[in-house]
């Protein structure tokens, strides 16, 4: 069971986290929600699509504008705000790797901490714990947030990342955050190159093994970009195949831009492994 | 003594498999295999030469114990077929350039004919997007002045590159290229490929005394 704000999601659920950015210069959108009406339409449309959660950011993830603290906050905490009183039931999580920005949102209704820099600032397992949030736990092999990949090896990328995540999940554990609210997430390009990319898709069931929910964050990468050639405009069937296998493999969560697409796939798996009935079928049985 | 010495890049993209269908370092790959290949022709030996690993964005997970530069500068002689005895000798990344010079000086000491493969990356800063640094508009022309003492066949100005600005511009074979600072002027020095194609400065050159 996977317990995120208020809800409870059964083991073999597979849920779309819609991207919310609040940011001038994500690598995809470039700005297009960091106005905050325009924000808050991504958000109706995300919900409208079949979203069961929103990831909402301040910081693109890569190198970029500078955005402090208070500037972090002012993107973001207002904003779950705003979200929270419209739609009182969303999980809504928050993209941060602050402690400060973690009390904020969480002070505001944020369910979920994503933590995308893998507990660079230990305090925010602290906020977690103290707000009953949920937290998701990433690995990025120690990296400094927002500095780019340079030359990164790894032996065996799943085990190093399979070893960071657990710990650092037992180490949210111990601080005071529920078992039942925590995820790992191998972090995709997150200090890795194509290959390890590549491997960790491959072979993501292995981190499914650890018994810990993964929720893996694919769309659109540099990996998709890299593996077939292509611009971030032209990354949406890369990045639904390895949702699909991503999903066979027994990922719970999809981190995604795409919803209504994103959706389609992870039902689509869910039926095919026969956890999900078709909408209809009537071909052959009337 | 050493008779040759051939200065090539080390990023990992010069192991062609990790690269894709297409080599993205072509070029940069065949002006490497090509002065590897000359500097092997005159010797009998040839010593790799290469810094410790440098401003890796996070620290390497594994067993392997040789720094990329020196990885890298095997597989540049197993892939040129120069396939001579030698040894790897690592310097600190952050030797002064004193210490490299000795290093340099005791290479001509050896009483074989040894080629030098010198592993030296330059600038991690040259990209103004995309770059595994920030963009810093001193890098090229840091990355000039190296290319320029190689050029010219100069120890004596790769000696006296800046040391403080270096490790500022990410620059991780400096120490490795002021190894040559230990050695005689050469009586040939030509750069043979110099370019960032992704934000790390890549050089080419080959001496010959």
């Amino acid at each position: 069971m996977l317990t995120l704000g208020h809800r409870s999601f059964a083991d073999h659920a597979l849920l779309v986290m819609a991207i919310v950015n609040r940011t001038r210069d994500s690598f995809y959108d470039r700005g297009a929600t960091f106005a905050e009406d325009a924000a808050l339409e991504r958000v109706r449309e995300a919900v409208a699509a079949g979203a069961d959660l929103v990831d909402i950011g301040g910081v693109k993830a890569g190198p970029g504008d500078l955005v402090d603290v208070d500037e972090e906050i002012r993107r973001t905490a207002p904003f779950v705000a705003t979200v929270r009183a419209e739609f009182p039931d969303l999980v809504i999580s928050v993209d941060t790797w602050r402690a400060d920005v973690g009390r904020a949102v969480c002070g505001e209704g944020a369910d979920v901490l994503n933590d995308a820099w893998g507990g660079h600032d230990p305090g925010l397992l602290e906020v977690a714990a103290g707000f009953g949030a949920s937290y998701i736990c990433t690995h990025t092999n120690g990296a400094t947030p927002r500095q780019p990949p340079h030359r990164v090896q790894y032996d065996d990328v799943v085990a190093a990342a399979i070893a960071d995540t657990v710990a650092l999940a037992e180490r949210a554990v111990s601080a005071g955050v529920a078992r039942d609210r925590l995820l790992i997430d191998p972090a995709h390009d997150f200090e890795k190159n194509t290959w390890h990319s590549l491997e960790l898709t491959r072979r993501l069931d292995e981190m499914v093994a650890t018994g810990w929910p993964v929720l893996v964050s694919l769309s659109n990468k540099d990996f998709v970009g890299e593996t077939l050639d292509l611009p971030t405009d032209q990354r949406v069937t890369g990045t639904l195949a390895a949702t699909a296998i991503s999903a066979w493999q027994g990922a719970r969560v999809f981190r995604a831009h795409e919803v209504r697409e994103t959706r389609e796939v992870l039902d689509m798996v869910a039926s095919i492994r026969g956890q999900r009935p078709p909408a209809r079928a009537v071909r052959a049985l009337a | 003594m050493v008779v040759a010495a051939a200065v090539c890049p080390h990023p990992l993209l010069m192991f062609r498999e990790l690269g894709g269908a297409v080599d993205p370092v072509a070029e940069a790959r065949a002006a490497s295999l090509t002065a590897v290949a000359a500097v092997a022709a005159v010797a009998d030996e040839v010593v790799v030469v290469g810094a410790s690993d440098a401003y890796l964005s996070s620290p390497q997970v594994g067993r392997e114990p040789d720094p990329l530069s020196i990885r890298v500068g095997r597989r540049l002689l197993a892939d040129a077929g120069a396939l001579l005895p030698g040894e790897d000798v690592v310097i600190g990344w952050d030797a002064g350039a004193a210490e490299a010079a000795d290093l340099g000086r005791s290479f001509g000491e050896r009483n074989v004919r040894t080629a030098l493969l010198v592993m030296g990356d330059l600038s991690a800063r040259r990209a103004e997007e995309g770059g595994p640094g920030t963009y810093d508009e001193r890098a090229a022309g840091f990355d000039a002045q190296v290319e320029r003492a190689l050029a010219s066949g100069d120890p004596a100005a790769l000696g006296a590159l800046d040391v403080a600005l270096g490790d500022e511009l990410m620059v991780a074979g400096r120490a490795g290229l002021q190894v040559l600072s230990g050695v005689p002027a050469p009586a040939t020095a030509e750069v043979t490929y110099a370019a960032a194609p992704y934000g790390v400065g890549y050089v080419v050159a080959r001496w010959t005394w």
